[in-house]
């Protein structure tokens, strides 16, 4: 049966990319409002866990795209120098797809615990960053509170995030991954 | 062509780590740049413009819980909040009236009639609709850009004081650094004794720095001394409010060298602020006043010379 896909010869690749693109601002303003009603300390970094699934979910060319289109639309909602996060997000997607590559990331466990090490590297890294370019930012025992806070909110939104992510991009795939699951045993972690 | 190929990936990670480098440079160079108008990046600006209606869509509902949480604050608050209103209005009804009568005494109200007028700025209400995302900066987004004349150093105030400054301004938006931002500083005096230092931002606990130029005399500073701006430097008018002192690490000579201010605003709060559309003459000199509110007059006496 002809699908209105077909019909239109509309491109998967296209959309499923698009629609990696608008999840990336989503979540940059999602994480923008959401840090003036509960503090930045107290909202999860949506778009380091968007980097995370696109790492074990997208092809090295585009995760390496979306990773610095990601940072950008983190620079957009941020106090730091436009460009700050694109480069820190840029360096954080080759351990990410690393790591995808050589531990299982589609588990919860394995993926929330990478999402907790990358708000700390990218947070280390945002430092050095503007260390290297001037920019002063106050460190201290609070933000340290907050950085641990934030990384374990990120760790805890980690595996529904995955889910929808795993979905949103099986949705528009010519290989739905979920084709080839051959386990069929529940597994929690 | 083998060779692009082969290294496809790796060319296209040090052509977009080159890209974000510059990025970073430009930003950088043009917030420091003398005659520029420290606005945001043009790819920055158009993902903003992308952003702003999901932002100000995303914004609605915190807003509106809010608003329904202070409205019913309020409401319960009403009659002793009324009733305490009324007697303070009393009270500064009668001090200006006093106040007036010395100054008319002493005949410096003209004078100072003619100072108010030029220190006088018109201010645009604007809504916080979105925060910084990064730990240990601290910005706010407004809702107004610079289609509604605001522009990069232009104070941002509240009913309770100064909250901070305008540093990026994009078509619809503006990005304001607010006195918690470790980058900010703001001159300040203390109201009482009129020692003069300096407030700076200390990062997520809340509290205001003031370290002190000079040294102090005993007395000088005390713990609920108010902290207003100095006007000195020129970036922020003189006399606003900025916070209240509120305890004092003696040094060991026993003059303090700084002291944590808690500041007027309440920044953890924050939702409606003011932009005063004026920008300081040391501001206009290094930035060029060029589509100033107020200046209009300036601008185009100045293309007609």
């Amino acid at each position: 049966m002809e699908t209105l896909l077909d019909k239109f010869n509309i491109n998967l690749a296209a959309i499923r990319y698009l629609l990696w693109l608008l999840a990336a601002v989503f979540a940059a303003v999602l994480q923008s409002v959401a840090a003036g009603v509960f503090g930045a300390a107290f909202t999860p970094d949506f778009s380091l866990l968007l980097l995370l699934a696109a790492a074990l979910l997208l092809g090295p060319a585009g995760g390496l795209c979306l990773a610095f289109v990601l940072g950008l639309g983190a620079d957009m909602f941020s106090g730091a120098l436009f460009g700050q996060h694109a480069v820190a997000r840029l360096m954080l997607f080759a351990p990410a797809r690393i790591a995808a590559q050589q531990l299982n990331l589609r588990r919860k466990l394995p993926f929330a615990a990478a999402a907790f090490l990358l708000v700390m590297a990218d947070t280390a890294l945002l430092f050095a960053l503007g260390d290297a370019f001037a920019l002063a930012a106050h460190w201290g025992w609070r933000e340290t509170a907050a950085l641990f806070a934030r990384a374990l909110l990120t760790a805890l939104c980690a595996p529904p995030l995955l889910a929808a992510a795993v979905i949103m991009n099986d949705w528009f795939s010519e290989y739905p991954q979920r084709a080839l699951h051959l386990d069929v045993q529940p597994r929690f972690f | 062509m083998d060779f692009l190929l082969r290294f496809r990936l790796w060319l296209l990670f040090a052509g977009l780590l080159l890209l974000g480098l510059w990025f970073m440079q430009s930003d950088r160079a043009g917030a420091a740049a003398v005659g520029g108008d420290s606005q945001t990046p043009w790819l920055q600006s158009a993902l903003l413009s992308v952003a702003e209606p999901v932002q100000k869509a995303a914004a609605l509902p915190g807003n509106w819980f809010h608003n329904l949480r202070e409205g019913a604050a309020a409401l319960l608050n009403v009659r002793e909040e009324n009733a305490a209103l009324r007697a303070r209005t009393a009270a500064l009804e009668e001090e200006n009236l006093q106040l007036r009568e010395a100054l008319v005494a002493s005949g410096h109200l003209t004078r100072i009639a003619k100072m108010r007028e030029g220190f006088e700025a018109p201010l645009l209400p604007a809504e916080v609709i979105g925060w910084d995302v990064a730990l240990g900066l601290h910005s706010v987004f407004l809702d107004q850009g610079r289609r509604d004349r605001v522009r990069a150093g232009m104070p941002v105030i509240t009913a309770q004081g100064l909250a901070g400054l305008v540093t990026k301004t994009a078509p619809g938006q503006a990005r304001a650094m607010l006195l918690l931002d470790p980058n900010s500083a703001v001159d300040a005096i203390i109201q009482r004794s009129r020692a003069r230092g300096s407030i700076r931002g200390a990062g997520a606990g809340g509290a205001l720095r003031f370290e002190f130029l000079t040294r102090l005399r005993p007395g000088d500073v005390q713990a609920g001394d108010v902290v207003i701006s100095s006007g000195f430097g020129g970036v922020y008018p003189k006399g606003i409010r900025i916070g209240v002192v509120s305890k004092l690490a003696a040094a060991s000579d026993g003059a303090p060298r700084h002291a944590p201010v808690q500041p007027a605003v309440e920044f953890g709060r924050l939702e409606h602020v003011f932009v005063m559309l004026k920008r300081s003459p040391t501001l206009n000199i290094l930035f060029g006043a060029g589509n100033m509110v107020g200046d209009d007059e300036g601008a185009s006496a100045g293309a007609a010379r």
